[in-house]
């Protein structure tokens, strides 16, 4: 589906029907939000910047801005920086009001999972930029790459410990979805 | 050369188009059944649904309520600001060992009722026995509990002294909390709200799901808007709102003694306010998992949760 600049997937349009049915129940609406703010924090620092968007692609699983050219190094990483400091801002302001702890947890873990220096992630953005600041370009993907199998390898090694120690299969879940993930986004 | 490619390609690009659009109706006509499905199936299967929702979730792992390790987060940001110990603490909480799952806000008939043994005039280890883990908020070490012991020769037993036992002891009870009737050590306590007890603390079937669940504490009945008074003289410790307790508000009345107020319509304290006993702290409600209005008590004691029904009443039908 197609409104001006937004195009919304199937996947997304479904889980907003889902999220209206259950009309706001659990913690799905507080994510929905802090995943609607984390976005708008990207596209305002964009504005802000002067960077016009052609398509913002919203799926279920996160949205895709593309824009109408190629960011500077700088300018992408105060632009992926933007998400994520938004949702620690909202977990600070939140943190203090009477009945917000949930979104405040909420947005606190989003920040910190979205900072995951992993390639589809925030923090995979920001560690390629920051990366390319002081090296040169080819070698940026020879680090990162590396970083990045170190990083998963050690998740999937804490995730099978977990589950087969405790029986907890959610960080291996988590692992292999960032893991497949991996390559989706390119910079 | 152009225009003989375009002619040729037209065709293909039509039917392209079309099988496109094929697809995209499937796709929308899969999504509408889908949708469907869950929501019929809910109205009219809910404890089915509800069953199968509960394997997906023991399968994918996600027992761990998300719920509360979230407002933990959040409470610790609040108190202290972003730490690296609590991120920890969150990260060690969903992706750790899964805590057994208690829970229950449910209406039935309590189980177990406690008989009079007597006065025994001594400390138990259930005290420090307690863990934390289930509960939704964080519980200071019962340490003013601990100190206390060994109970002075005064008519007024130390705070945490068993004063009766409970039937059958806390052996079934999860970990944390008990069935005795412990001492207050004098304090003096009002009933927050007189009414009848609607659903004891013990264990109870869970009338959705059909699951013997636990019940921290007791129900209350009452009417939407009537006044809950503050269990004894303290503080408010704190206030919160979440999907299953609704509004909900702790008074710690120090010495290690807290109550736990649930499901208020509305909270006229701020946090950190000094309350005294029978002051209305809030009004009763049905917010959150509540199937009317009613007041959710519990009463701790150090890091147990002791069974309200000792030190509150009821009235009799």
């Amino acid at each position: 589906m197609k409104l001006g600049r937004v195009e919304v997937s199937r996947g997304a349009l479904l889980l907003l029907a889902w999220l209206l049915y259950r009309r706001g129940e659990g913690l799905a609406a507080g994510l929905f939000a802090a995943c609607l703010l984390h976005e708008l924090g990207h596209i305002f620092m964009l504005f802000l910047m002067d960077i016009s968007v052609k398509l913002i692609y919203i799926t279920a699983f996160g949205a895709k801005i593309c824009l109408e050219r190629m960011m500077t190094y700088p300018e992408e990483l105060v632009a992926a920086a933007a998400g994520p400091a938004v949702n620690l801002l909202l977990a600070l302001l939140w943190a203090k009001r009477p009945g917000g702890q949930t979104f405040a947890g909420i947005n606190l873990s989003l920040a910190i999972f979205n900072l995951l220096p992993v390639g589809m992630l925030d923090g995979g953005r920001l560690l390629s930029c920051l990366l390319a600041l002081w090296m040169e370009e080819g070698q940026v993907w020879f680090w990162r790459d590396l970083l990045e199998r170190l990083l998963l390898s050690a998740l999937a090694g804490l995730g099978w410990g977990s589950l087969l120690c405790f029986g907890n299969p959610a960080l291996l879940w988590m692992t292999g979805w960032l893991w497949m993930g991996r390559r989706g986004k390119n910079p | 050369m152009e225009y003989q490619r375009g002619v040729q390609r037209a065709p293909g690009t039509k039917r392209a188009k079309r099988r496109d659009g094929d697809v995209e109706l499937l796709r929308l006509l899969w999504s509408l059944a889908l949708f469907l499905g869950v929501f019929l199936g809910k109205q009219i299967y809910p404890e089915r649904v509800m069953s199968i929702g509960e394997e997906v979730r023991q399968v994918i792992g996600a027992t761990v309520d998300m719920e509360e390790s979230l407002a933990a987060l959040g409470n610790a940001v609040g108190l202290h600001g972003v730490e690296l110990k609590d991120i920890g603490a969150f990260c060690a909480e969903v992706f750790g060992p899964q805590a057994e799952e208690i829970s229950g806000e449910e209406v039935s008939v309590s189980t177990f009722q406690p008989t009079v043994i007597g006065r025994v005039g001594c400390i138990t280890d259930a005290i420090e026995r307690g863990t934390p883990a289930l509960a939704p908020e964080e519980e200071p070490p019962a340490q003013e509990a601990e100190e206390a012991s060994p109970p002075p020769a005064a008519a007024v037993p130390a705070v945490g002294t068993v004063m009766i036992k409970g039937e059958g002891g806390s052996e079934g009870l999860p970990e944390g909390y008990t069935a005795d009737r412990l001492s207050f050590g004098g304090m003096e306590t009002v009933t927050p709200v007189l009414g009848h007890l609607n659903s004891g603390f013990g264990y109870r079937d869970h009338p959705v799901n059909g699951k013997y669940l636990f019940h921290g504490g007791v129900d209350i009945s009452g009417n939407a808007g009537d006044p809950i008074r503050a269990f004894g003289d303290g503080y408010v410790e704190y206030i919160g709102e979440d999907a299953s307790y609704g509004l909900y508000l702790q008074l710690d009345h120090g010495m290690g003694i807290k109550s736990f107020y649930a499901h208020c319509k509305q909270i006229c304290v701020k946090k950190g306010q000094t309350v005294e006993a029978g002051e209305t702290v809030a009004y009763i409600g049905a917010t959150g998992r509540a199937t009317g209005p009613h007041l959710h008590l519990e009463l701790k004691c150090g890091q147990l949760r002791v069974d309200p029904a000792w030190y509150v009443e009821f009235t009799q039908s």
